[in-house]
């Protein structure tokens, strides 16, 4: 268990709205409205995992956490699934879940690979899952 | 590349069904995690949720070796032939070599009978008989 100080830190963001505009954005991305349209899998899958981290951003500002990242105010991407499982905010599958969405948004964004429709469409899946649960808790 | 990382390599590549895994080398552009990315080949979007869970049994080992908690980028078959065949090449020879190494150290004494049921005497010539 990891120890933090929760201490009411404001936080102008409303990380919730986010999350649920960019899960919109990764679903819009996959539609092929007609015949001419590709789904946009790399974009998709970049924009779902942002969805998923804004989701979770927003539970742990609901709770109190501070931003961990020393550069900025905002909580790292590479931890983030780790210590939300010791706080409490995910369990194992769930953190499961964010790992295997920030190595597909790592490989998005970074890598030389196309990342394929199974994949954007799986990680779309998972980051409603999580916008799901984790926003629901918070109406 | 220091050898606790190599190490847990070893352990991960039997967890994933020998799947070619390697600590990542330095990427173009940054993000959190970089030197903590861990890259797994031949491994398809159906696959990818059961190999994390599989990886869970080695995760704080992976963490203590990587200094942190480690990024998991799958490639999925068509890209690892793709983009890191020489990669998967070089890997898997090195695979079948250290398993011909190892087969080739096991003591033939440690092995198990062929057969229970069949008795041979020092220094017989005659084919074994199955025992009556």
């Amino acid at each position: 268990m990891v120890s933090i100080a929760r201490t009411v830190y404001p936080c102008l963001v409303r990380f919730d709205e986010k999350a649920r505009e960019n899960l919109e954005a990764a679903e819009r991305l996959l539609s092929t409205v007609n015949d001419t349209d590709l789904p946009l899998n790399n974009a998709a899958a970049s924009r779902a995992y942002y969805a998923a981290y804004q989701a979770v951003a927003d539970r742990a500002q609901q709770e109190g956490i501070r931003f961990d990242s020393s550069r900025s105010n905002y909580y790292r991407h590479d931890t983030l699934a780790a210590l939300a499982r010791d706080w409490r905010i995910l369990d194992d599958e769930q953190s499961d879940e964010l790992v295997l969405l920030y190595g597909l948004r790592v490989k998005a964004d970074y890598m030389a690979d196309q990342v394929d429709y199974d994949e954007a469409a799986g990680a779309t899946d998972s980051a409603r899952r999580l916008v799901d649960v984790l926003l629901e808790t918070n109406r | 590349m220091n050898d606790v990382r190599e190490q847990q390599l070893v352990a991960v590549r039997a967890i994933i069904d020998g799947r070619p895994v390697r600590w990542s080398s330095p990427q173009p552009g940054d993000y959190d995690g970089r030197d903590r990315t861990l890259e797994v080949f031949n491994a398809d979007a159906g696959e990818q949720r059961d190999l994390i869970r599989r990886l869970r049994a080695v995760r704080t080992e992976l963490e203590n070796a990587a200094g942190g908690p480690v990024v998991i980028v799958f490639h999925t078959r068509k890209e690892s032939a793709r983009l890191y065949a020489d990669y998967i090449e070089q890997a898997l020879r090195s695979e079948i070599a250290r398993d011909v190494a190892a087969a080739e150290s096991t003591p033939f004494e440690d092995s198990p009978p062929l057969a229970t049921d069949v008795g041979l005497r020092p220094g017989a010539r005659s084919l074994p008989r199955r025992v009556a």
